[in-house]
């Protein structure tokens, strides 16, 4: 939610009270601002995250998972793709859905970072980038909720419905990082922002500014998506899921009294399978 | 333009923190103007300091140079808005016809504004780019606070098998030619993909064994305070509150003179909601111990940077609220005027070039 509040702040500082003549270079409400707030939110949502993920399983996996999916990314710069494609919403999208949305926020936030750090691409646009692509990753399981209910599990419905859901991420990723620039680059035009117009107006000249400069690029970064989960989709499913199970043991520590009927109650060192 | 992993053979015993203030000081600065005089400046200052480090620390040749960036951002940033912004009162053409938003006056004010962003994102790019050529990987680390150890931890991991996971994806894709294996279509990516991710899974989970067999996270880990965690959530609220006055300007008027009061206090809420923060943070980590492979020592050159962004900064701060506060806030619309440019400021930002005797120390 504070997210949100930071990326639609500069909107609602200009319907209340923003003055034209001022907005295009005067403007109360900064970029600096928009990345203070940005930059808090995700300290805390990444905090939160992170404390109720400290298994070493975890964490190595995440790991492991973010290096595949930064190695991704590095192909995705050295092979240079026409348009927004990158393959590393793939692995967020079906990782998210597996391992649920803690792991596909941390899965999002920290492929950016990480892939930032090696590229090169650390800069203002990274918190923006971080929290977007954790909100991809976090939103994964909702598709999860709807596969389940419908028990849909393993069909081509199910691999449909993550294909159109990776294709709206890709349109909804580049509408949500234009945010942190349109308000404050753009220039008095029928694609900057018009206050005096209201709600309508303003999401009218967004939408101008986003289908002159952005849907083409976000076109080809969403048909990417949607084919790499169609393509590949089911067996990388297969491989999350099977690997789900095999992570699910537990290392008891020595002195630690064992409810388990297994061990009688008594004090053990050893491995145990949550495998049912 | 990239670093390409250039500054791991420079500067192992750089000290991050001053680097990241000088940063943080030249993001505030861009942020703050739009006196175009002074983007000039602060843009071509980037641009030695860039090529002096490229040479320095015999960074690989990125795609383009960072001089050429600049010119392409800033003529892009520029046709751009001369094509769709059709406000100002100087008019230097007009585009006949009806095409949709960009038959109009192409205007000088439309120019001087595109070249602005242009030069403001232009140095964005160059002022991280410089943090990229100086601060191994292993320094962004050392960054992390205390409290996000779990994520330095998952990071530090993904770091250290990037570089196997490339080479194991070259095996695969040399095993999987020699069996005759073309890629020709999407689908021929398959045998590329599934035994890197499965491959990488598999380290995966030798990686968590070996972790806990050593003892990693074996430690019942003490649960953070409440008061912390909830000093977490108040430090954001503040910060929220002393947005506030910024996002509603007018809507707060129905509090009365008190909403002038808070307006003019905003600046220390978010100052004040960002320490609270910070603190808890701090606090959380406290009880955290951090092994240091190589530790950071802080010497008088360090003292070079701090002094390369003070100087400007201080003198951008005395502007922003004294007689210069316009050549700050220059606009050109709605005619163009050449902004003020004060002789002081403009020396000052000759400072930025001062973080360089930073990097004259030896390679270690």
């Amino acid at each position: 939610m504070g997210g949100l509040l930071a990326l639609l702040a500069p909107f609602l500082s200009r319907l209340h009270g923003g003055k034209p003549e001022n907005q295009a270079a005067n403007a109360d409400f900064s970029p600096f601002h928009l990345l203070y707030l940005l930059g808090l939110c995700l300290l805390l949502l990444l905090w939160e995250m992170q404390r109720q993920n400290r298994d070493p399983k975890m964490l190595a996996l995440l790991g492991v998972l973010v290096a595949i999916n930064s190695t991704l990314r590095f192909m995705d710069i050295a092979i240079p793709i026409p348009g927004g494609f990158s393959p590393i919403f793939f692995l967020i999208i079906l990782t998210g859905y597996v391992y649920g949305a803690e792991f596909g926020f941390l899965m999002g936030a920290l492929t950016l970072l990480v892939s930032a750090l090696i590229t090169g691409g650390v800069g203002p646009w990274l918190p923006g980038q971080m929290m977007t692509a954790g909100w991809v990753g976090m939103s994964a399981p909702l598709c999860h909720i709807l596969v389940k209910r419908m028990k849909l599990s393993g069909s081509v419905v199910e691999r449909i419905l993550l294909a159109g859901f990776s294709g709206l991420w890709g349109l909804v990723f580049g509408a949500i990082m234009n945010l942190w620039t349109w308000p404050f680059f753009i220039a008095p035009s029928g694609m900057s922002m018009d206050v005096e117009g209201g709600w309508r107006s303003l999401i009218a000249s967004y939408a101008l500014f986003y289908l002159t400069t952005s849907l083409v690029w976000d076109l080809s970064r969403s048909a990417g998506n949607m084919l790499l989960i169609w393509m590949f989709g089911a067996p990388v499913l297969r491989a999350l899921h099977r690997l789900k199970l095999r992570f699910q043991f537990e290392i008891l520590t020595s002195g630690a009294l064992v409810d388990d009927p297994i061990y009688n109650g008594s004090e053990t060192t050893g491995v145990k399978s949550n495998v049912s | 333009m990239s670093a390409n992993g250039s500054s791991s053979n420079h500067s192992g015993e750089i000290n991050p923190i001053p680097w990241m203030t000088w940063l943080v000081g030249v993001l505030v600065m861009l942020s703050i103007t739009r006196n175009f005089l002074y983007l000039c400046l602060i843009v071509l200052c980037l641009n030695m300091i860039c090529v002096i480090l490229s040479k320095q620390t015999n960074a690989m040749g990125g795609l383009i140079s960072p001089f050429r960036l600049t010119v392409m951002i800033t003529l892009m940033a520029s046709v751009f808005n001369m094509l769709t912004s059709h406000a100002g009162e100087t008019r230097l053409a007009t585009i006949p016809g009806n095409l949709p938003y960009l038959s109009g006056a192409i205007t000088l004010e439309a120019l001087v504004y595109g070249c602005t962003n242009g030069m403001v994102l232009s140095g964005l790019f160059l002022s991280f780019y410089i943090i990229h050529l100086v601060l191994p990987t292993r320094a962004f680390l050392q960054l992390v606070p205390r409290a996000y150890h779990s994520l330095a931890v998952i990071a530090a991991i993904a770091i250290t098998y990037i570089p196997s996971t490339m080479q194991q994806f070259h095996q695969i894709r040399e095993a999987q030619t020699i069996r005759g294996h073309r890629l020709r279509r999407v689908s021929d990516w398959l045998p590329l993909l599934m035994p890197l991710l499965l491959s990488g899974l598999e380290r995966a989970l030798q990686l968590a064994e070996a972790m806990t067999a050593r003892g990693f996270a074996s430690q019942e880990q003490p649960s953070s305070p409440v008061v912390a965690r909830l000093a977490l959530v108040i430090g954001l609220v503040i910060t929220i509150l002393g947005l506030l006055p910024r996002i509603f300007p007018t809507s707060m008027m129905w509090v009365g003179e008190s909403a002038f009061y808070i307006f003019k206090k905003s600046n220390w809420l978010l100052v004040a909601g960002g320490l609270i923060f910070a603190s808890s943070l701090w606090f959380q980590g406290s009880h955290i111990r951090r092994p240091r492979y190589q530790g950071y020592t802080w010497s008088i050159r360090d003292w070079d940077c701090i002094l390369a962004i003070g100087l400007p900064l201080s003198i951008f701060a005395l502007h922003a609220s004294g007689q210069y506060h316009a050549s700050l806030f220059y606009n050109p619309y709605p005619l163009f005027q050449i902004p003020v440019f004060d002789n002081l400021t403009g020396i000052s930002l000759l400072g930025l070039l001062g973080i360089l005797v930073n990097t004259s120390r030896d390679v270690p």
